[in-house]
């Protein structure tokens, strides 16, 4: 959008013109303070909702991103493939069996990628990382907040890996206790979304459903697999918040005849 | 909106920060963690040993045949997968079978998702039992039986709960009140033989001592259609299940070959070669009367109507190889199903509608397939060496019966309609095919 505006006034406009330099000159001027102040509001540094969504979420409808810490590619591979996974058993399900098998040992490479990101995270703890508790650490937050501005995204980015090693652990705890029989579903591709607020010691409160598939089968299922994964794992003392708001989509595409 | 910036922009690290200037905020910080679910895990439950209602009980063993009883029954139907007793924690002795004498955290522990428990009595010939569906993650009962009869009915009360047990969990009660007939081929005759979903209480129905062929149940289930030779033609007969009586309803010149029946159990498909090569014709039951609805040098057979009755899927081999065309109920606007492969035959349309399965040659071999009644790729569902052939869906349109030849032996098999879950029903020297699934039988 913004880069479509200023091409056109190139163009023509001496006047409009002025008005970009005005803008940039503003944004400049609102990006340094961005950099120098020190009072910027924790959540969003804490917990950069830009990268966490688009790295948890393994429906593959995110766009490709480059420059993530490796424990997250390593994450988002191992969904990613899993995506593709599913996409063949629609496409072409011609060997249901064998599409099991692979996905079987598919959920093992996952798991150990798992493990290897928990490690990971487990390591980078004691690291001195002032910015975990409330962001009341003033002086640690410029620093991490040039992270996703600056052209080479180091601190944020690690960051959100961290995060997503924790959402990588809530879905792999929920996907494995969902138990669904083939066979009992309608040919509809169904989807629930159900809202969880998780606390710090991994206690989930609050459980409601966001959207109903229309299926009580599939939304019982649904609700049954995170009552059973919870409690979650105590939230990484990375994660500044108090509790955490998190939806949990739950996807089906049987084949029915 | 927020959460649109949130999914879109990482393509743009220039606008990043300026972005994350405005989607900041509080709202932007919902999560969503996305969980697709064709891993297909089935339920996980216990059946724990029934406890005697009464103290010094007459017959003790029951409490093992109750609980075997029951978990060999839930794991026919595909849908569940039974816990190990060794795995138990519950100490038999002090818990209940009611929600209060039950420590639920016992059951989840190991993996639980849902808990049988029952109990039982006996007075004489006299049985009475109990029977307690817990979800045990939630902690409540979900549906509790107690059945009175005789003491042989103990598999009876199992299966009655087992259905109650489905229709709970899958809204579906289940195919226990349904057989299979099949046709049993020997050297000089084949005959045709019923079996029950579960595999027992096999039962001869024809014994002409003649080629005998293509059962086909009633919609009421009361009665079996037929070919048999036993009079020389092929002839079309019609038999009372109930009162045993036979009689003969379709002898036209030459072949008579019963196809489906229409809901109303009026009328019949069949397939005759009285006009010169094989021809369908809609035949009124009661008086034989026939409407002939394909006009073919070929030979046209095997139909079967949807399940709405508006269109017919029936075997032609009008374009050089046997294939599947569809046509609506009257005969109108043929259309051709099948061109992948060039052998396709045996279709049956799934109760719901959607699909038609068939058998298909694959390297020689026959396998079976599924289509979409619309068109389009069909989908290879057996695998395995041997020929599979005339596959036949279960009322509820989750099971396929169909039956498998080669090295010598015969069977006849259910698989649920993803292909997975592979059971022998049915196994002998004798070559046993042509299976077809039958209504609910009350």
């Amino acid at each position: 959008m913004i880069s479509e505006q200023t091409d056109r006034e190139r163009s023509g406009r001496d006047r409009l013109n002025s008005m970009v330099f005005i803008s940039l000159l503003f944004h400049a001027v609102v990006l340094s303070l961005l950099f120098f102040t020190p009072s910027f509001p924790s959540p969003k540094l804490t917990f950069g909702p830009v990268y966490t969504v688009a790295l948890v979420n393994f429906s593959g409808k995110t766009p490709e991103q480059k420059g993530v810490a490796a424990g997250a590619k390593e994450l988002m591979e191992a969904g990613r493939t899993e995506t593709v996974l599913r996409k063949r058993l629609e496409a072409e399900p011609v060997i249901p069996i064998r599409s099991l098998e692979s996905r079987r040992k598919q959920d093992r490479t996952l798991e150990k990628a798992m493990e290897e990101i928990r490690k990971r995270a487990a390591a980078a703890e004691p690291t001195p990382k002032p910015q975990t508790k409330d962001g009341s650490n003033a002086k640690a937050m410029p620093e991490e907040k040039a992270g996703p501005a600056s052209p080479q995204p180091a601190g944020d980015a690690d960051m959100d890996a961290k995060n997503n090693a924790y959402y990588a652990m809530i879905w792999s705890r929920i996907k494995r206790g969902w138990a669904l029989p083939q066979g009992i579903l309608p040919g509809d591709v169904l989807e629930t979304v159900i809202d969880v607020t998780i606390l710090r010691n991994g206690a989930v409160t609050e459980v409601n459903f966001e959207k109903r598939s229309g299926n009580r089968f599939f939304d019982e299922s649904a609700l049954k697999a995170i009552r059973k994964a919870s409690p979650f794992p105590p939230m990484p003392a990375w994660i500044g918040e108090a509790s955490l708001g998190v939806g949990i989509r739950f996807h089906s595409s049987e084949l029915r005849p | 909106m927020e959460r649109d910036f949130c999914m879109h922009n990482l393509k743009l690290p220039a606008v990043l920060a300026l972005l994350l200037l405005f989607s900041a905020g509080p709202a932007c910080g919902k999560v969503y963690i996305d969980i697709d679910s064709p891993s297909f895990q089935q339920f996980p439950i216990a059946v724990a040993d029934f406890k005697p209602l009464r103290p010094f009980p007459e017959n003790e063993n029951l409490s093992l045949l109750f609980s075997e009883t029951l978990s060999r029954d839930l794991t026919l139907t595909g849908y569940f997968h039974l816990l190990d007793r060794k795995a138990f924690l519950e100490d038999p002795k002090r818990a209940g079978i009611t929600a209060e004498g039950i420590r639920f955290e016992d059951w989840t522990v190991i993996g639980a998702e849902y808990l049988v428990k029952g109990g039982f009595q006996t007075d004489g010939r006299e049985l009475v039992a109990e029977f307690r569906l817990f979800d045990v993650v939630r902690g409540e009962l979900v549906v509790g039986k107690r059945y009175a009869g005789k003491s042989g009915d103990h598999n009876r009360m199992v299966i009655q709960f087992v259905s109650e047990i489905l229709l709970a969990l899958t809204g579906e009660a289940g195919l226990f009140d349904t057989r299979i007939a099949f046709v049993r081929k020997s050297a000089a005759s084949a005959e045709i033989y019923t079996i029950n979903f579960d595999g027992s209480d096999p039962r001869r129905v024809t014994n002409y001592n003649a080629l005998t062929l293509s059962p086909r149940w009633s919609p009421d289930g009361r009665f079996l259609v037929f070919t048999s030779y036993k009079e020389g033609n092929p002839d079309i007969y019609l038999r009372d299940l109930e009162s045993g009586s036979t009689k003969k309803i379709g002898f036209y010149p030459g072949l008579n070959l019963p196809g489906s029946w229409s809901r109303d159990g009026k009328r019949l498909l069949v397939t005759l070669s009285r006009d010169g090569n094989q021809e369908i014709y809609d035949m009124n039951v009661g008086n034989s009367l026939l409407v002939r609805l394909t006009h073919d040098f070929s030979i046209d057979v095997s139909p079967v109507r949807s399940p709405d009755e508006r269109r017919i899927a029936f075997v032609s081999n009008r374009s050089g190889s046997p294939q599947i065309y569809i046509m609506d109920a009257d005969g109108a606007d043929v259309r051709r199903l099948t061109y992948l492969g060039n052998y396709n035959t045996s279709p049956a349309w799934s109760p719901k509608g959607k699909k038609i399965a068939y058998e298909g040659s694959v390297n020689g071999r026959f396998q079976i397939f599924l289509i979409d009644a619309e068109g389009g790729d069909p989908q290879q569902l057996t695998f395995e060496a041997g020929d599979h052939e005339s596959p036949s869906w279960s009322p509820d349109g989750r099971y396929l019966a169909y039956s498998v030849r080669g090295y010598g032996r015969s069977r006849i098999e259910i698989m649920n309609a993803g292909g997975q879950g592979v059971r022998v029903l049915h196994e002998d020297k004798e070559a046993s095919q042509s299976p077809i699934w039958s209504p609910h039988l009350r």
